[in-house]
């Protein structure tokens, strides 16, 4: 202790001078630090150049458009949503399975003729319709999950055009709508079974034996897109999950993923987890077309159900692990990819390995009275790219991109050695992937879209229900980086993204006189009445309706034939009616027909809901509803 | 000046008086006269131009079968109670092709013929329609700009459109000019000129010289 007493006294000076000399560097320091905005002393936001990289690599300026279309599912809103990228901006929403009173969809006669009986829809897998494997922007196909329906939009209106269904015997259509290379097909797989056909009853504990899957094969005109059930194929009760159509050497070929080959019918969780492999279906579906056309079918619930056990070599069972999710066929159509989901691997295996067990009838067993083929020989890789590995896209380079929703990452990997080159971690949880036209033969690499089902912090809170999240992921250099997040309502399940030249869609209904109760003129503007049937043939356009007074009856039955005469760009006149739940749009030329019984005497004012011109809000008129 | 009206073209005079002729008979191919409008939400612009037969609007490019321009504008118009733009009320339209090609044929006889008095009838009767022709056009630009409905929703002075160059209307910035149509047609009076002056200075440069051996001969 006096030893540092004594040491103190001795160099008091130098002591001080140091203390002095440390205060004023640290002084020169903060003074030097405070001159650097952004270099760390008192900002919150750090600038760095990997964001001004990813700034610049997702402004699309003002004026500009999105290098690409991206169309995605909106889950059980029952819409599908279009977003520009690289901006991520959502530009439109496209109802169709559930009413969107913001376009008159679910009031308008064709719509609620397309909804059927139904007011919601669950829209998991978009499938753009393609030509020699690659897209060609004619139309969208989508299922709806809950319903086994299935929906066309067409890509010059951007409009849904047909809704197909219920479709017999498939109970929840979840492994839809994935399209053959030239569009001859798409395949819906159930992810439910049920006894067949529909209402038939059969107790939980005959499911093995009484209960179906079934794969429905339907046929697309090729000239205007319409859907009909070409035919089915009936499959074990298992769930079928999802699907891809082989293309070029495996054209000819679609495979299914299928979870519960257990057969459980209860805690499906638990029980339907207890099998190391379940199956990957590969269906020769031109066989299964020439069944078809040979009469070897039966017809259940008015379909022609082809039953695999009696078309030898239209079905072949493909081991995988484990409860598979995703299958994707490689942009080359030699590997088919299971996901693992239950198994931190993606199984590769090879078509051309495939035919020559069937050649070679190696088999190592059956189940259903199907063929399973040898596991060991059509396998070529299991990769190892993580937890929970759900769906593969692909790029231009011979990368192969899987969502690992347990890990929170997409982990690329070489279609040539099989090893993990690059994994990126995205928020949160992702399901599908959406690759720059990455399921067709020609990817275009550059963008993957993460689909994700959490988003939980990233963005302002919103209480307790979130949006869903989508991160843009740059695949320009060697490193995945994800450069946006883009908050979209529940919820996209899948998408599918498209070079926005391939889409060339018109921009006015063009004029047509002959339309069903088109009139483009003021002395053509009329009411009929027959009897307590009242026909409006009426026109609007900015500022006025004619007719702009429409005298009924109490209990008359209104039908409105509304043609919008502006055939100007995004000149959209509404029509809704005060009190009396009515509300439709017609876009610039469309001619839009509505119905509704005045069952309620009063006066009822009617307007433009679009907001048109300078003198919208003059665009109004009356319902004289007449007491009886 | 008789020996003038009795003369002939020279070969150049014939050219191009042909040229003239097949000229007036392509302006019937073109517009004569355009109107070209934009807007803040009219950055693609609206169009109309005037044939001498027609009138025609611009298109939506994407959209075969879309309605023109001019549905567009009558629509608009109608804010500010301008009267209709429709081709039924245009009478010269049906009118003017026949005129037209008659001034063509007269043009080419005067080739063919070679008689200066023919040339210059036809140059007089196409400077004759071409004064009527403005005279019609200003007459309808006026009218389509001061024969407003005193009802219309938006009141505006009366105005008249300019035949060439810019004006402004509310949000819309116009611009007017001939179409190729109308510089064939002026091309085709400049060279029946020139024909005429070129045929003038020869019968001058006769006129003197057989005036000269006229002299000579007397002295």
């Amino acid at each position: 202790m006096t030893e540092i007493k004594s040491f103190v006294q001795s160099n008091l000076k130098t002591i001080i001078i140091a203390a002095i000399a440390l205060g004023v560097g640290i002084l020169a320091a903060l003074l030097i630090a405070w001159q650097f905005p952004g270099g760390g002393v008192g900002t919150s936001a750090k600038i760095t150049d990997e964001t001004i990289d990813a700034a610049v690599k997702t402004y699309v300026p003002p004026g500009q458009h999105d290098e690409y279309y991206m169309f995605n599912s909106g889950g059980h809103s029952g819409q599908v949503y279009v977003i520009g990228v690289p901006s991520m901006r959502r530009i439109r929403t496209i109802p169709v399975f559930s009413p969107d009173s913001a376009t008159g969809y679910g009031w308008s006669e064709h719509s609620k003729e397309l909804m059927g009986d139904y007011n919601w829809g669950d829209a998991h897998h978009p499938g753009l319709s393609e030509t020699k494997g690659d897209y060609d922007g004619r139309w969208l196909f989508i299922n709806d999950n809950a319903n086994s329906r299935v929906a066309r939009i067409d890509l010059d209106s951007f409009t849904t055009q047909q809704i197909l269904g219920p479709v017999p015997n498939l109970y929840g259509p979840h492994g839809a709508a994935f399209v053959t290379p030239n569009t001859e097909y798409f395949m819906m797989a159930s992810r439910f079974s049920g006894p067949v056909p529909f209402g038939k009853f059969a107790p939980l504990e005959s499911f093995s034996e009484e209960y179906f899957g079934c794969m429905a094969a339907v046929a697309v005109d090729p000239q205007d897109g319409t859907m009909s059930v070409g035919w089915e194929l009936l499959l074990p009760p298992w769930s079928f999950d999802l699907s891809d159509a082989g293309k070029k050497v495996s054209e000819g070929w679609c495979f299914l993923t299928c979870y519960n080959s257990e057969e459980a019918y209860e805690v499906l969780e638990v029980n339907a987890s207890q099998n190391e492999r379940d199956y990957i279906v590969a269906i020769n579906w031109k066989l299964c077309e020439q069944a078809a056309k040979d009469g070897k079918y039966t017809e259940i619930g008015g379909a022609k159900v082809i039953d695999p056990r009696q078309v030898p070599g239209s079905v072949y069972l493909v081991p995988c692990a484990k409860s598979p999710h995703g299958v994707d066929v490689s942009p080359d159509g030699k590997y088919f990819i299971g996901a693992g989901k239950l198994a931190p691997v993606c199984t590769v295996f090879g078509f051309e390995e495939l035919t020559q067990a069937i050649d070679k009838q190696d088999f190592q067993g059956e189940a259903w009275g199907l063929p399973v083929v040898n596991y060991e020989k059509v396998r070529v890789a299991e990769v190892e790219v993580g937890l929970g590995p759900l769906h593969t896209q692909f790029d231009d380079k011979g990368f192969a991109y899987t969502t690992l929703f347990v890990d929170s990452q997409v982990a690329k990997w070489s279609l040539k050695d099989f090893t993990v080159v690059d994994k990126v971690t995205v928020h949160y949880s992702p399901g599908h992937l959406v690759m720059a036209e990455g399921d067709t033969a020609s990817p275009d690499g550059k963008y993957l879209v993460s689909l994700n089902k959490l988003a939980k912090d990233k963005f302002l809170p919103v209480g307790p229900s979130h949006p869903e999240s989508m991160q843009l992921v740059d695949l320009t250099s060697d490193k995945m980086k994800v450069i946006y997040d883009a908050p979209i309502d529940p919820e996209p399940h899948y998408g599918q993204m498209i070079k926005a030249d391939k889409i060339k869609p018109f921009l006015v209904y063009p004029k047509n006189e002959n339309k069903e109760g088109a009139v483009y003129s003021q002395d053509k503007a009329r009411i009929e009445r027959n009897g307590t049937e009242v026909t409006v043939y009426m026109m609007g356009f900015r500022s006025r309706f004619y007719p702009e007074k429409i005298e009924v009856n109490q209990g008359d039955h209104v039908t409105i034939y509304y043609t919008n005469t502006d055939l100007d760009q995004d000149i959209t006149h509404g029509l809704g009616i005060l009190f009396y739940n009515m509300n439709f749009e017609a876009q610039p030329g469309e001619t839009v027909k509505a119905q509704f019984t005045a069952d309620k005497a009063g006066v009822y004012p009617f307007y433009c809901t679009n907001f048109c011109s300078a003198l919208h809000q003059e665009m109004q008129g009356n319902i004289l509803v007449m007491p009886r | 000046m008789g020996k003038f009206l009795n003369g002939n073209l020279s070969k150049t005079g014939r050219i191009f008086y042909l040229l003239a002729a097949v000229l007036l008979g392509l302006s019937l191919l073109f517009p004569w006269w355009t109107l070209r409008l934009e807007a803040p939400q009219y950055p693609e612009g609206l169009s109309m131009s005037v044939y001498a037969y027609k009138l025609a609007g611009g298109k939506i490019p994407s959209d075969p079968d879309d309605v023109d321009d001019i549905y567009r504008l009558n629509i608009l118009n109608h804010y500010i109670g301008m009267m209709e733009i429709d081709e039924g009320t245009f009478t010269e339209l049906t009118v003017m092709p026949w005129v037209v090609g008659a001034l063509a044929l007269l043009a080419a006889a005067a080739a063919l013929v070679r008689r200066n008095w023919l040339a210059i009838v036809a140059f007089l009767t196409l400077g004759a329609g071409g004064v009527v022709g403005m005279n019609r056009m200003f007459h309808w630009l006026n009218t389509f700009g001061s024969d407003l409905d005193p009802k219309a929703a938006i009141k505006i002075d009366p105005f008249v459109p300019p035949v060439m160059g810019q004006n402004t209307l509310a949000n819309f910035k116009t611009w007017s000019s001939f179409g190729l149509g109308g510089y064939l047609v002026g091309v085709a009076v400049v060279l029946m000129v020139v024909a005429l002056v070129l045929a003038f200075r020869r019968y001058r440069q006769w006129d003197k010289k057989s005036s000269s051996v006229v002299s000579q001969s007397s002295s």
